[in-house]
């Protein structure tokens, strides 16, 4: 038996066959919405990303040399490879563009987990689309967890601007603190370095409160009672109004306190959820400095969703086959037209080969297969019942329904 | 309702007095015989091992927790840390002999290498990395104290409540190196989305805590 590297595995069963479901169906919705797929490089150089990300993310990058020689680490982000991409070879008036990717991503792991690598699927919006670009892609978001039947999922919205706004006047370095450990999640170090930093009182007010200012979206109109310049919420504000609009309001969640980890947010960003069980499905944001350092202006937003995740908490999956077509005693052609004949029609099943007929059927029975077909005596029997018919009844009447 | 982690051995006492104090109901809790969960109210009390107390938080069996930060950062795992409880007060600290001792009073350099017995292996490896000094860990789950009396390490990197057991194995703190209290958790995707029913709980706790600490 092959022993996987320590942070790695092989995925296949029915596992696979629902990482592959989530996969597609997420894929087929970003493409409808006018995503187009994008395919990125499993290796980047070290000088493209290093200063692109938080510090504490990039710590988790896995360096390697390449066999050229070149300093590289392998993918530890799928953004900055499509917003690299799309700034050397699309020209200003192309925008906007709208990438969508499955791919996987590594990072040295954070405890309790243990895997190296990430099976992601996302999208990525960059242009000058005013405020829907934030809507649009929040909501195609929701749409994808809908579609995968992952309804009893919650989108916590939040917004790098409004934190950096909420910060300005305190200096830099406390500030900084403050924001670590916000991010963190350490709110009595957030309390502690607060109570040392000299500020005026509304403000202190204002961000004393601020790790508690999470709920619905009443939270934003709370907020803007505590702020001597509220305007900087409006855009939050119409983001969630936008949501709500589209019968999103009992499936999102404001955190004003909430900080991604990624280091190159500069707006809204959300976190997607399942209520269930609280596990995090992915997440995205806002990151228009990210622009800025490739050399490019306007809006981009974009959210990954981890795959693997998506089919633990996905109720659907990939239809596997219905019948286990038995061609050991006939003439492969044959067997392979009526296995077009099924394609043709949608059904999917599975050729077997074997001269063993009972063991074939009984292979059929272990993989749950409802029908076993014998080719050469023109004869199918149903797993379930033990029932046998003519193929020909199973044309017209089970197969055709 | 809401789920409590709440650790077992010596902690459970303060944790009990910490929710008694809050107002939450207690008294299955006090009276928990060998149950491991103990339903009460709205409430439920999970007991588990305190090094568990933070995988039972991240991973959604619970939406709240109350365990020791030097559990939660040799666990390495990321929590929202809501309150400082002030109660189960200690230090974390490096102890050993006189002789080793003096070896801390100079510069680092004569520190690299040390044999270090604890069962915070993460912690020291930060603490002592931070200084700039590489060690060697032994890790115990018990008795850290021995270890130097048997020539098995240096020093040791543990919890110092009163000191006592320091000093009856002949050994003397040397350098405290970060507090230790009992704290309020809880998992980052619960308290974003239950945010609002842990709410009161969390006030509960927080005014109670502050009460006791001017009292």
């Amino acid at each position: 038996m092959n022993k996987n590297p320590k942070g790695c595995s092989n995925i296949g069963g029915p596992a696979a066959a629902k990482l592959e479901y989530c996969r597609n169906k997420a894929l087929k919705i970003f493409s409808a919405y006018g995503y187009r797929p994008f395919s990125p490089s499993e290796f980047q150089l070290i000088e493209d990303v290093w200063d692109k990300l938080s510090k504490s993310r990039a710590r988790r990058l896995i360096a390697l040399n390449s066999p050229f020689g070149e300093p590289c680490v392998l993918r530890g982000d799928l953004t900055l490879s499509a917003v690299a991409y799309l700034s050397s070879h699309y020209d200003d008036n192309e925008r906007p563009l709208r990438l969508c990717y499955a791919d996987r991503v590594f990072s040295a792991p954070v405890p309790p987990r243990n895997n190296l690598e990430e099976n992601q699927v996302g999208i990525e919006l960059i242009g000058w689309e005013g405020s829907g670009t934030d809507a649009e892609v929040i909501s195609l978001l929701l749409r994808t967890l809908d579609e995968l039947s992952i309804e009893r999922s919650t989108v916590v919205i939040g917004d790098m601007s409004v934190v950096t706004k909420l910060f300005e006047g305190i200096p830099e370095d406390r500030a900084e603190q403050l924001i670590g450990a916000l991010q963190e999640g350490t709110y009595t170090t957030y309390s502690r370095i607060l109570d040392d930093t000299e500020t005026d009182e509304r403000q202190r007010k204002l961000l004393k409160a601020l790790p508690s200012l999470k709920g619905d979206c009443s939270v934003i109109s709370e907020a803007m009672l505590m702020m001597d310049d509220p305007s900087v919420l409006m855009p939050l504000k119409k983001l969630c109004d936008s949501l709500c609009k589209l019968g999103y309001s009992n499936r999102i969640r404001i955190d004003l306190g909430f900080i991604r980890d990624l280091g190159y947010y500069s707006g809204p960003i959300f976190n997607a959820y399942s209520s269930v069980t609280a596990s995090l499905l992915g997440g995205g944001g806002r990151y228009d400095g990210l622009l800025t350092k490739v050399g490019m202006d306007g809006e981009a937003s974009g959210f990954a969703l981890n795959i693997k995740e998506l089919a633990e908490h996905c109720t659907d999956g990939s239809p596997s086959p219905k019948i286990m077509l038995w061609c050991g005693c006939s003439d492969p052609a044959e067997g392979l037209r009526y296995a077009d004949g099924l394609y043709k029609k949608g059904i999917s099943f599975e050729l077997s080969w074997t001269a063993d007929r009972e063991g074939s059927m009984k292979t059929a029975g272990l993989r749950k297969y409802r029908f076993w077909a014998d080719l050469s005596s023109k004869k199918a029997t149903d797993l379930m019942t033990g029932q046998v018919f003519d193929l020909a009844e199973l044309d017209r009447g089970v197969l055709s329904c | 309702m809401l789920t409590f982690a709440l650790p077992t051995g010596r902690s459970l006492q303060d944790c009990i007095e910490i929710l008694e104090g809050a107002g939450l109901p207690v008294n299955n809790l006090k009276n928990h015989g060998r149950n491991l969960i103990v339903d009460e109210g709205s409430f439920r009390y999970l007991l588990s091992k305190p090094s568990d107390v933070p995988a039972m938080v991240h991973y959604g069996a619970a939406d709240l927790a109350i365990a020791g930060n030097d559990v939660v950062e040799e666990s390495g795992i990321s929590l929202v840390e809501l309150l400082d409880t002030g109660h189960g007060k200690c230090v974390m600290a490096v102890a050993g002999t006189r002789a080793i001792a003096e070896k801390f009073n100079g510069n680092t350099c004569s520190l690299m290498g040390l044999k270090v017995a604890t069962k915070y292996a993460r912690i020291a490896e930060n603490t002592f990395g931070s200084w700039g000094v590489q060690i060697k860990i032994l890790r115990l789950n018990g008795s850290v104290e021995l270890a130097p009396a048997l020539g098995l390490s240096d020093c040791i990197f543990d919890i110092v409540q009163t000191g006592n057991t320091i000093k009856a194995n002949g050994l003397t703190v040397i350098k405290e190196t970060a507090p230790v209290s009992l704290r309020l958790l809880a998992g980052q995707g619960s308290v974003r989305l239950r945010w609002r029913s842990m709410f009161g709980v969390v006030n509960a706790i927080e005014n109670y805590v502050k009460g006791a600490a001017c009292a």
